[in-house]
């Protein structure tokens, strides 16, 4: 069951980078095409306002949102495959951990790609997940067996759970808002419309904020049970508080005092740098997660 | 402008709050990447010390600056604690402030709206139907119903305007994460300031101590086992615990990690363990002094040795009890004794000392001291949090109101049918300029209702309110 669980792991890294590839293939040839009838707009004196993709970068673009459909039904089956090996939710380690983020990532992508049609925010969630799914591979993948402070399956299951989707909403957060980012004032090249991407992140963030709360709280549940103290400052739940800091003053940036583009753009990358640093900072300073 | 005002102002500034935030967020970034004193030595200056001195190689010259501004306590500074009790201040302030109106949204929304805002509002959609007002409202109440609506109506003249809502209280889901957070707090500082937490209680097999701090409890340990997998990591702690309230034994239950016994809002949780010595003390006319385990505890600075005490105050002596660490060789002491080191309580200066096998007595200092066998101890945290309740009665506010404010926003969406040539005719508008995807349920709710008006219902009369 645990080498089914690493085959699919792999089928996956494949899948993400197949649609990653297939994204970038789609949004280059967007690009060609664009230029080209702007050439042809030009020659002929016309004026271009709009240009929709072509027919082949949006099959090619069709085509990798089918293969990210893919590579989150192989990550699923890994999940499933080492919760049912283990006996536990496969959240117990940096490896388990690792996997169940790029997890994460990739079934808030999938919503918001229901939701809103951007598949361009693809091009740079899939990136983070395939990071995530390679650093994987780059650490012990053996199913060691919980330790005595792990062994709560249910708070293990939800409190890492629900952390997995907060990071993946701030990977999709952070995505949007790195595409708005880029594109200059009157040069959009061939990304999703701004305002666009600024309501996807603020939606994404909706959607992580939340839950982040929830994994905190139920941290401190667990905590509580386990250690006897419901907050210790460790580390990582500083760390976590900092995110969620963030996350608060980006909201009521955004809603209070009308926060849009380029500043609450900013403050997104600010969040997910933030859970970057919560997720790897156990790993430098220690302390009651050293398990990950 | 009088200093009250100007100090409400602030309060509910939210200029203010962001930079509030901002504060607290980097006394918490701070916090989390400077090393941060221990609390066990927070009271001890000359262990302070140490600490500081460990700290210098790491931080150099910044380590007095760091240590004056309070940056190695960040949770427990000044700086800290002011912020979030200023941010109490605005956040109970601000919801207090924003409840009204809130209310007054939810409960008596402004229900006649001029044709301006029919045609001028982000959304609008405009509706021919043949039938006449009547059936249509009947028509547009039962669409706005399928879609979950709650409907209000008032006659306008001849016209019928309709104030449409859904999820109509999730705005108070803001009032109940900002006042969660003071909540949250207040708990805090009730973990702080009552109840009490004992870090190191440890029992020794076979013993019974008191808990003490005024609760009339004792814990026996009856046993303790500790269990590894075959690979090495521990498996788990267990101590099967006898609790006594008033000498009267009142619950017997095993506490493992994870799964802490309590009783009488006192909790017991299993922490650490270690060796203990069973030891008998014997006073020359052949009175029993003491006769329990010793918890080795402690640990000597070279880690050679596990060390505990015990004091016998008719007598006026304190007892060290010395054996080699585990898996350390400690010439003085051969494996399987213990050394007994007897002083006065009033002095420094040793009254004797003897290594003894197991089984063996010495007298010293008059004392006859037998080294009964080898033990285990076990290693409680004992807690009383009269905080801890209110803490998650603010985290389950905290979760359902965000959860409410964010997963089922208010929508309000307004219509006015008006007699036209032949039948009706209705507008409909919604004011969401925030939400992309909105115009996507906007339109397929003016399709709800273009269906809707344009089939057969019945008639009603206007001015009522679904509940």
């Amino acid at each position: 069951m645990l080498s089914l669980s690493q085959y699919c792991v792999f089928a996956g890294i494949v899948a993400v980078s197949l649609a990653l590839i297939c994204y970038v293939l789609a949004f280059a040839y967007g690009r060609i095409a664009r230029v080209r009838v702007a050439l042809a707009a030009q020659g002929s004196g016309g004026e271009v306002t709009t240009i929709a993709l072509t027919d082949s970068s949006n099959g090619i673009a069709v085509f990798g949102t089918l293969t990210t459909w893919l590579a989150l039904a192989f990550l699923s089956a890994a999940l499933f495959f080492r919760w049912r090996a283990t006996g536990h939710g496969p959240f117990a380690n940096m490896y388990e951990f690792s996997v169940a983020f790029a997890w994460g990532a990739l079934v808030v992508n999938a919503y918001f790609l229901r939701r809103y049609r951007q598949w361009a925010v693809g091009v740079v969630v899939l990136p983070i997940a395939l990071a995530m799914l390679l650093y994987a591979t780059t650490i012990p993948s053996e199913a060691e067996p919980l330790v005595p402070a792990l062994q709560n399956n249910l708070l293990l299951t939800v409190h890492v759970a629900t952390a997995v989707i907060a990071y993946g909403a701030f990977a999709v957060a952070f995505a949007a808002a790195a595409l708005y980012m880029v594109q200059s004032r009157g040069a959009r090249w061939g990304l999703p419309d701004r305002k666009v991407l600024d309501d996807l992140s603020y939606r994404a963030m909706l959607v992580g904020f939340p839950f982040l709360t929830l994994t905190i709280v139920l941290g401190a549940v667990w905590a509580d049970i386990a250690w006897g103290k419901y907050w210790s400052w460790d580390p990582k739940e500083s760390a976590s508080l900092v995110t969620w800091i963030v996350c608060c003053t980006y909201l009521h940036a955004r809603g209070a005092r009308g926060w849009r583009g380029k500043r609450a753009a900013l403050l997104l990358m600010l969040v997910f740098a933030a859970t970057l640093f919560t997720y790897f900072g156990n790993l430098f300073f220690g302390g009651l997660h050293s398990y990950g | 402008m009088a200093p009250q005002v100007w100090i409400i102002r602030q309060l509910t500034s939210m200029r203010v709050a962001l930079m509030l935030l901002f504060v607290l967020g980097l006394l918490t970034l701070a916090g989390t990447l400077l090393s941060q004193v221990p609390d066990a030595i927070k009271g001890n200056q000359a262990a302070y010390a140490e600490w500081l001195s460990l700290m210098r190689p790491k931080y150099g010259g910044w380590t007095g600056i760091l240590n004056t501004l309070g940056l190695f306590s960040v949770f427990s500074s000044i700086w800290f604690k002011g912020t979030l009790l200023l941010l109490s201040a605005s956040v109970t302030t601000c919801s207090l402030r924003r409840f009204s109106g809130l209310w007054r949204t939810a409960t008596r929304p402004r229900m006649i709206m001029t044709e301006a805002f029919f045609e001028r509002a982000p959304h609008t959609a405009r509706i021919a139907s043949e039938k006449d007002p009547g059936a249509a409202l009947a028509a547009l109440r039962a669409a706005f119903r399928k879609n979950r609506f709650r409907v209000a109506t008032e006659r306008d003249g001849e016209d019928i305007q309709v104030c449409a809502d859904r999820f109509r209280w999730a705005p108070f889901g803001r009032i109940a994460a900002h006042l969660s957070f003071v909540l949250i707090l207040v708990g805090a500082v009730a973990t702080a300031t009552g109840g009490f937490r004992d870090e190191s209680f440890v029992v020794p097999i076979g013993n019974r101590v008191d808990v003490g701090h005024g609760t009339n409890l004792a814990v026996e340990a009856k046993s303790f086992a500790d269990s590894y997998y075959p690979s090495g990591p521990p498996r788990d702690y267990e101590s099967r615990l006898v609790l006594y309230k008033g000498g009267t034994p009142v619950k017997t239950q095993d506490a493992r990690v994870n799964h802490p016994v309590r009783y009488d809002g006192v909790t017991f949780y299993q922490s650490f363990f270690g060796p203990a010595v069973a030891l008998r003390a014997k006073t020359s006319d052949g009175q029993v002094v003491f006769n329990q385990g010793v918890p080795l505890q402690y640990v000597s600075q070279d880690e050679k040795d596990r060390i505990g005490r015990f004091l016998l105050p008719q007598q006026g002596l304190k007892v060290f009890v010395v054996t080699p660490a585990s898996g350390e060789v400690d010439p003085r002491i051969p494996a399987g004794e213990t050394q007994l080191e007897v002083y006065r309580t009033d002095g420094e200066k040793p009254v004797g000392a003897q290594v003894l096998s197991q089984g063996r007595a010495a007298t010293i200092g008059g004392v006859d001291f037998t080294f009964v066998r080898e033990r285990e101890f076990t290693g409680l945290i004992v807690a009383h949090d009269p905080g801890s309740t209110i803490v998650w009665i603010g985290s389950a506010l905290l979760v359902l109101g965000l959860f409410t404010l964010f997963f089922f926003p208010h929508r309000r969406i307004r219509a006015v049918i008006r007699p036209g040539a032949g039948g009706s005719e209705i507008g409909v508008a919604a004011i969401e300029r925030r939400n992309v995807t909105f115009a996507d349920q906007f339109e397929s709710l003016v399709e709800d209702i273009r269906r809707a008006v344009s089939g057969g219902a019945q008639p009603e009369k206007g001015g009522t309110v679904d509940a």
